[in-house]
C-alpha cells in the first residue's frame, strides 16, 4: 500500500502525463468542479452548505482514495480506532512494527491526528488547479486523437496495393527527407554529422548481412524464376541499387580547407563527402589503409564532448522529463561512447561469404573493463562475434626447450592439431633447458687410452679441451638450437593477423579447417564396442596380450579358445519333443553349463549318450504304444 | 592380484571329496602352513606316497608373488562400478579377468623354465675386472665358450662392418672394398664369400639369416645367403646406414644426401621417404622398444624420426659438437650417445634430460648396448664395455680390451655373452661375461632353429608384422580409445538423432533354433527401439521436469511476489 502510493505521488509531483492514472485522478477532480457549479442555486443555504460539504468531503475523499488505492468512504466525525491502537507510543519490538511505525510517523502519507488529510494528500490538491488539469485532460485528448488518425491514415495508406503510388509516396519522403537534412546541415553541421554517421553503421550493417543483395528467399526465387517478368527484374535491380547506396564507401578526400572547418569548430580530422559536407569517419576507417593519414582525433574529441550531449538529446526520442541525475549518467555514457580508452575490437564475420568487411565499435560496455583484466577469446556462433584479444595471446609463448610435436599421436598430421589447438596440451610436454642442461657434471671414466690418441696426460687434457672449444667456437650449438627451437614455437603459434590489408599474403585467409576426408587415419579405436560402457573399461579388457609371444602356450590356447567348437562329423540328434518342453529349471541348468565353459563339445562320450537316451525314449514310446495295445 | 591366489588355497584343509581308492582319512597327510610359506614352495617336503592315497598337493603348484607382480599387465577392470549395468555383463566381463589372472599367473609360473642363470666377471680382491684379460678369460671358460674367442685376419678388403642375425647365430662381414662375407659363427661354417666390386658402405640382415641388405657404392642391395643378388633397389641410394625394424619388415635407410627412407621388405615398397635436411646421415640407430628411429647430427642434436611424419617427433641436443654414435637399450629407455666432444651421455628418453654424463678419452665411435644393458664404446683401438652406466655413475669400465687396429664396428651377439668387433683388418669376437640373455624364447627368436622352424617362423611373423602406421613414441597409444574422434562422433551422431544411440547390440547365441537369422534380427531391432524409446523418453523427461520446475517457480514468485510485511493490509480486490 504505502510502496504504490509513493509511486503515484511522485508522478503527480513531477507532472507526468502517464495517461492512465490522470483519468483515474481527473474523475473525482470533476465531480467536484461540477458540484461547485450547483451551489449558487439552492435555497437553503445553511443546510445546503452543510451537506455541499459534506459531499466535498466525500468527493475528496474518492479522489485520494482513488490515489492510493483504497477507498476511504469513512464519516468526518467517527474517530479511527484503528489508527489509535498504532498511535500508542511505544517502542517498537518486532521488524513489523518498526516497519509499520516508521509509516506511521516518518512518512508524510501518514495519517495526522488533528488533520483531514495526510501532507502528502494535501500536497497532491495543492499540486494542480482544476483548470489546469481540464486544460490538460482537453489537449491530452487532441493529442490522442491525432495520433488516431494519423494512425488510420497510415493503415490505410499501407493497405493500397499501387506500387506506382508508393514509388511517388516513397521519392516524395526522400525529396523531404534529403531537404531537411540539407537543412539541417545549413543550421546545425554537428548533427548533420551524426546522422551521416549513423547512416554509415546502417552501411556495415547492410555490409555485413547483406539484406540487399539478393540473398533472401523472395531474391532468390525472383531471379530464378521472375527473369522475364520486368517487374520482378525492376525489383531485383532497385534492391541491388539499395545495397549498393548502402555499402558504396564514402572517398577520402581530403580538403585542403582543413582550417576553414576548424575554424567553424568542426575538426580537422572530419571527412568530407562529394557534396563537401564534412563528417566524421567510422570507427572501422579507423584502421582502414584508405583512410590513412587523418590525424587530430584526440583533439576533435574535445568538441565532441561539448556537443554531443545536446545531438543525443535531439534524437531521443522519447520526452519523458527525466532527473538531473538521469540525464547526467546519460551524458557520461555518450562520452564514453567516444572516448578511446577501452577499446575492444569486435569483428563481424559474414557468414555467407567470409568477406572481410569488419567494422570496429567501441564498445560502451567496455567502460567497465578494468585494463589489466585479461580479455577472453571467445566465439560467439549466434552472432558471428569474434572478440580478439593480441594480450592473450602473448601469454603463451612459454619457454620449451625441445620441440615436441605429437609426442604421443604422431599419426596425426602436426599442421592440423596446430591448427585447432594452438596450445598444446602443457602435461605432455617436456621441457629442457639447454642451459641447465650441460650443467652437469661429467665424470672421468679411467681407461686405457687409444694408441693414437693425441693427449698423452690429464694435465694436457684439459688445455686439449680448451682448444677444442675454441675451434668451434663459431658454431654455437646452444644458442643455435635455441634460436631455432624458438623460431618453432612461433611457427606454431597462431599469428596477429595484419589487418591492413585483409587477405593479404595467405591464400585463403585465416581459420580454414582441413579437408575431414584428406585426414590420416589414426590406428586407435574410435568407438567403444559392445558392451562397455566407458573407454577405461575397454582399454581395461585388451591391457593383457593375448598372443603367444607373451604367454605359455596352454594359456594362450585357452585365452583363445573360440566360443562354439564342434567337432567334425559328429551327429548331432534331432531334437524331441520331450526335449523341447522339458521343465525350464532343468533346461536353464544345462544351458548354463555349455555357456560357461564356453563351447559345446559333441565329444564321443556325450553323443553315445545321447544315442542311448535316445533309444531309451523308442523304446519307452514303444513299450507305451504297447501298453496302449 | 589377491593374496588367496598364490598361498596355497584353504581347500587344502578344507574336507576332501572322498574317492573309492581313499584307503582311510587319517592316512591323507596335513599341511604345515608355516612351513610353506617360509620358502614359497612346499614341495621341497617329502612325503611318502602311497599307492590309491589322495594327492597332497592338489591343484597347480603356487607361484612367489613377486614373480606374478611382474608380469601384471596394468589394473583390472572395475566389476562393482554401476557403469556395467547388466549382471550378464559383469559376468563376463569377469570371467575376462580371471582368464587374464590365470594367464599372468602360469606365465610366472613358467619362469620354471628358464633354466639358464645369467652372471657376471668377479674379480678377485685386489683385482678390477677390467684387468682380465680376454685370453684369461679364454683359458678359464669351458672348451665350447672358449671357441667363441676366436679374431679373423681380412686384411686386403678392410675396414670392416659387421651384422648378427637376431637370433645371434649368423654374423655378416663387409669390407670396404668390397669384400661380403656370411659365416654361422658358431660352427664357423661360412654360407657364401664373395666381392661384390664396389664400396660397401653398411651391411645389414633382415628378418631371417637367408636374406641381407647390403648398403653399396650408390645403390642399395638385397643378397641371399649364397650371394646372389636378389634386388637392386634402385630408390635408394648412397645410404650410410641401415636398420631393420622386426617386427614391421621395415628397412630404414639413412642416405649422405639426408634422407631417411623406410623399404617394407616383404612387399619391397617404399614406405616412406623422408628429407631431414639435417646433412649427411651418418650415425643412426633404432629404438628396439618402439621402432622409432634415431639420428645423429653435426651440430650435437638427435633427431627422433617416425615414418609417419615429415618432421622429426623430437629434437634434442645432446653435444656441443658433432654426435658420434648413438645406442639405445632393449627396454628403450635409455639413450648412450658420444660426442665429438669427449663426453658420453646416458639419457633418459621418457624425459629426454641426462642421467649421466662420462669423459671419455676420446670421442667413442660406436657405441652398442647388449641385451643384458651393458653398454660397449669404441675409442679408437680400445674397446670398453661398462655395466650399469645408465643408473649409477661409473668410474671404471666394467671390461675393457685393446686392439692393434682401429675399431670400425661393433655389436653384442644376441643371446651370447660376445662382443663382436670389426677393425681395419678383420674381425675380432670377444668374451663378455653377462653380456647376451642367458634363456632364449625358442618360438620368438631361436639359435638353434632348424630350416624347417626358420620357415614356420617366417610364415607367423609375416602373417603378426605390423602395419608402419602404428609406430608411435609411446606404445600404448595404440591400446587406447581415440577420445578425441569418438567424443565428436557421438556430438556428430548426437546432432542428428538427437539422442546418443545405446551401443550396439549384439544378440546373445541362443539354442534350439532361436537364434535363425530373423529370430536374431528380430531380436536385435527390439532392442534398438527399445532403446531408442528409453531414449526419448528420457529426453523428454527431463524436458517437461524442467519446464516444470520453472513453471513452478514462477508460480511460487507470482504467489509470494516480493513481500513486504505490511501486504497483509492491502485489499483483496486490488
Amino acid at each position: 500500500m504505502a510502496m504504490a502510493n509513493a509511486r503515484t505521488v511522485r508522478l503527480l509531483s513531477s507532472g507526468l502525463n502517464d495517461r492512465d492514472d490522470e483519468d483515474e485522478i481527473l474523475t473525482p477532480k470533476e465531480e467536484i468542479v461540477s458540484s461547485t457549479e450547483e451551489e449558487e442555486d439552492s435555497d437553503d443555504e445553511l443546510k445546503q452548505k452543510e451537506e455541499e460539504k459534506e459531499f466535498k468531503h466525500r468527493s475528496l475523499l474518492n479522489a485520494i482514495g482513488a490515489l492510493d488505492g483504497r477507498s476511504r468512504k469513512r464519516p468526518r466525525s467517527e474517530p479511527s480506532q484503528e489508527v489509535s491502537v498504532y498511535n500508542l507510543n511505544t517502542s517498537p519490538g518486532t521488524s513489523l512494527e518498526e516497519e509499520v511505525y516508521a509509516v506511521l510517523h516518518g512518512s508524510k502519507f501518514a495519517e495526522r491526528s488533528n488533520h483531514e488529510l495526510s501532507v502528502a494528500e494535501e500536497e497532491a490538491l495543492k499540486a494542480m488547479s482544476v483548470e489546469e488539469a481540464r486544460e490538460r485532460r482537453k489537449e491530452l485528448q487532441k493529442m490522442r486523437a491525432l495520433q488516431s488518425y494519423y494512425e488510420a491514415k497510415c493503415r490505410r495508406q499501407k493497405k493500397i496495393k499501387s506500387k506506382k503510388y508508393h514509388r511517388i509516396q516513397r521519392k516524395a519522403h526522400d525529396r523531404s527527407e534529403k531537404k531537411q537534412l540539407e537543412e539541417l546541415e545549413r543550421v546545425d553541421p554537428t548533427a548533420y554529422a551524426q546522422l551521416l554517421f549513423i547512416s554509415m553503421y546502417f552501411s556495415s550493417q547492410e555490409r555485413l548481412t547483406l539484406k540487399h543483395k539478393n540473398t533472401g528467399k523472395w531474391a532468390k526465387g525472383a531471379t530464378r524464376f521472375g527473369k522475364h517478368n520486368p517487374q520482378s527484374v525492376q525489383a531485383i535491380n532497385e534492391q541491388l541499387q539499395k545495397n549498393k547506396d548502402l555499402t558504396t564507401k564514402i572517398s577520402a578526400t581530403i580538403e585542403s580547407d582543413d582550417e576553414e572547418e576548424e575554424e567553424k569548430g568542426n575538426g580537422g580530422d572530419w571527412m568530407k563527402t562529394d557534396k563537401g559536407v564534412s563528417i566524421k569517419p567510422s570507427l572501422s576507417d579507423i584502421n582502414n589503409p584508405w583512410f590513412a593519414g587523418e590525424p587530430k582525433i584526440a583533439k576533435k574529441k574535445e568538441n565532441d564532448t561539448k556537443t554531443d550531449g545536446k545531438v543525443y538529446h535531439k534524437l531521443q526520442p522519447i520526452t519523458l522529463k527525466q532527473d538531473a541525475s538521469d540525464a547526467s549518467s546519460d551524458s557520461e555514457d555518450e562520452q564514453d561512447v567516444d572516448s578511446m580508452k577501452p577499446v575492444r575490437k569486435v569483428r563481424f564475420f559474414d557468414e555467407q561469404n567470409s568477406s572481410d568487411d569488419e567494422v570496429e565499435i567501441r564498445d560502451a560496455k567496455s567502460k567497465n573493463l578494468q585494463p589489466w583484466q585479461p580479455l577472453v577469446k571467445r566465439t560467439d556462433t549466434e552472432n558471428g562475434l569474434k572478440v580478439d584479444n593480441e594480450d592473450e595471446l602473448d601469454r603463451n609463448s612459454d619457454d620449451e626447450e625441445i620441440e615436441q610435436e605429437n609426442k604421443n599421436t604422431p599419426t596425426k598430421v602436426s599442421s592440423s592439431k596446430k591448427i585447432s589447438e594452438p596450445v598444446a596440451d602443457e602435461k605432455e610436454e617436456v621441457h629442457v633447458d639447454p642451459t641447465k642442461f650441460f650443467e652437469i657434471e661429467s665424470r672421468k671414466i679411467q681407461s686405457e687410452k687409444p694408441d693414437f690418441a693425441i693427449l698423452e696426460d690429464d694435465a694436457d687434457e684439459d688445455e686439449q679441451r680448451i682448444t677444442i672449444q675454441q675451434a668451434f667456437a663459431d658454431d654455437d650449438v646452444v644458442s643455435a638450437f635455441s634460436k631455432e627451437k624458438l623460431d618453432k614455437v612461433d611457427k606454431d603459434k597462431p599469428k596477429n593477423i595484419d589487418l591492413s590489408l585483409p587477405g593479404w599474403g595467405d591464400w585463403g585467409g585465416s581459420g580454414i579447417v582441413p579437408n575431414k576426408r584428406k585426414k590420416k587415419k589414426s590406428a586407435a579405436v574410435n568407438q567403444l564396442p559392445f558392451p562397455f560402457t566407458n573407454a577405461q573399461q575397454f582399454e581395461r579388457s585388451i591391457r593383457q596380450p593375448v598372443g603367444q609371444t607373451w604367454n605359455p602356450e596352454s594359456t594362450f590356447k585357452k585365452l583363445t579358445k573360440p566360443k562354439v567348437s564342434t567337432k567334425m562329423g559328429s551327429i548331432i540328434a534331432p531334437i524331441t519333443s520331450e526335449e523341447a518342453f522339458e521343465d525350464k529349471s532343468k533346461t536353464k541348468k544345462g544351458h548354463q553349463e555349455i555357456t560357461e565353459s564356453g563351447q559345446m563339445n559333441f565329444t564321443k562320450k556325450q553323443t553315445k549318450n545321447q544315442r542311448k537316451k535316445s533309444k531309451g525314449r523308442h523304446q519307452n514310446k514303444k513299450n507305451h504304444q504297447d501298453g496302449n495295445k | 592380484m589377491a593374496d588367496d591366489e598364490f598361498v596355497l588355497p584353504k581347500k587344502a584343509n578344507k574336507k576332501r571329496t572322498q574317492r573309492y581308492y581313499d584307503t582311510s582319512k587319517d592316512k591323507t597327510p596335513t599341511l604345515d602352513k608355516d612351513e610353506e610359506l617360509k620358502d614359497g614352495s612346499h614341495r621341497n617336503k617329502k612325503h611318502k606316497f602311497e599307492r590309491g592315497s589322495a594327492d597332497p598337493f592338489k591343484g597347480p603348484a603356487p607361484v612367489p608373488k613377486e614373480k606374478v607382480t611382474k608380469y601384471v599387465r596394468g589394473k583390472k577392470i572395475d566389476l562393482q562400478s554401476e557403469s556395467i549395468p547388466h549382471v550378464k555383463h559383469r559376468h563376463s566381463m569377469k570371467r575376462l579377468e580371471d582368464k587374464y589372472a590365470e594367464a599372468v599367473k602360469s606365465a610366472a609360473r613358467s619362469e620354471l623354465l628358464l633354466t639358464e642363470e645369467a652372471g657376471f666377471l668377479e674379480a678377485d680382491e685386489d683385482e678390477e675386472t677390467h684387468q682380465i684379460s680376454q685370453k684369461e678369460i679364454r683359458q678359464a671358460v669351458d672348451i665350447s665358450s672358449a671357441t667363441k674367442n676366436f679374431d679373423l685376419t681380412l686384411n686386403q678388403f678392410g675396414p670392416y662392418k659387421l651384422d648378427y642375425t637376431r637370433n645371434g647365430r649368423h654374423l655378416l662381414l663387409g669390407g670396404r672394398k668390397g669384400h661380403l662375407a656370411a659365416m654361422d659363427w658358431v660352427t664357423k661354417r661360412p654360407s657364401f664369400e664373395i666381392n661384390v666390386m664396389e664400396t660397401i658402405q653398411e651391411v645389414q640382415w633382415l628378418h631371417i639369416e637367408t636374406m641381407l641388405a647390403v648398403a653399396q657404392k650408390k645403390w642399395l642391395y638385397i643378397y641371399d645367403n649364397q650371394g646372389t643378388e636378389l634386388h637392386c633397389v634402385n630408390k635408394f641410394n648412397d645410404v650410410l646406414k641401415m636398420q631393420f625394424l622386426p617386427y614391421h619388415f621395415l628397412l630404414a635407410t639413412a642416405s649422405a644426401t639426408g634422407f631417411l627412407k623406410y623399404l617394407d621388405v616383404s612387399i619391397g615398397r617404399e614406405v616412406a621417404s623422408i628429407r631431414t635436411k639435417l646433412g649427411r646421415l651418418y650415425c643412426m640407430k633404432q629404438n628396439p622398444h618402439n621402432a622409432i628411429i634415431h639420428l645423429g647430427h653435426t651440430n650435437g642434436t638427435v633427431t627422433l624420426w617416425s615414418p609417419n611424419l615429415k618432421g622429426p617427433i623430437v629434437k634434442m641436443l645432446c653435444h656441443k659438437s658433432a654426435v658420434r654414435s648413438i645406442a639405445i637399450d632393449k627396454s628403450g629407455l635409455y639413450m648412450a650417445t658420444s660426442g665429438q666432444d669427449r663426453q658420453l651421455k646416458i639419457f633418459d628418453i621418457r624425459t629426454f634430460k641426462p642421467l649421466q654424463v662420462y669423459r671419455i678419452a676420446s670421442g667413442a665411435t660406436e657405441l652398442s648396448f647388449s641385451q643384458r644393458g651393458l653398454l660397449a664404446s669404441a675409442c679408437g683401438n680400445i674397446v670398453d664395455v661398462y655395466k650399469d652406466c645408465c643408473t649409477q655413475s661409473q668410474d671404471k669400465p666394467y671390461m675393457m680390451h685393446k686392439m692393434k687396429y682401429n675399431i670400425t664396428d661393433l655389436q653384442f651377439c644376441p643371446y651370447e655373452d660376445v662382443l663382436g668387433v670389426t677393425h681395419t683388418n678383420g674381425f675380432e669376437s670377444l668374451l663378455i661375461p653377462g653380456a647376451g640373455e642367458a634363456n632364449f624364447d625358442a618360438l620368438e627368436q631361436n639359435p638353434y632353429q632348424s630350416k624347417k622352424a626358420r620357415r614356420e617362423w617366417e610364415v607367423k611373423a609375416l602373417l603378426e608384422k605390423i602395419q608402419p602406421e602404428m609406430i608411435t613414441m609411446d606404445t600404448h597409444k595404440i591400446a587406447e580409445v581415440d577420445m578425441v574422434t569418438m567424443e565428436q562422433k557421438l556430438a556428430e551422431r548426437k546432432e542428428i538423432l538427437g539422442y546418443i544411440p545405446a551401443a550396439k547390440f549384439q544378440p546373445k547365441h541362443k539354442m534350439k533354433g532361436k537364434s535363425s537369422s530373423t529370430k536374431t534380427e528380430q531380436r536385435k531391432k527390439g532392442v534398438i527401439e527399445e532403446n531408442k524409446r528409453d531414449a526419448l523418453r528420457k529426453e523428454s523427461e527431463k524436458v517437461q521436469d524442467s519446464q516444470k520446475k520453472v513453471k513452478a517457480q514462477e508460480k511460487e514468485e507470482i504467489k509470494l511476489g516480493k513481500r513486504s510485511a505490511l501486504d497483509r493490509f492491502q485489499t483483496k480486490s486490488s
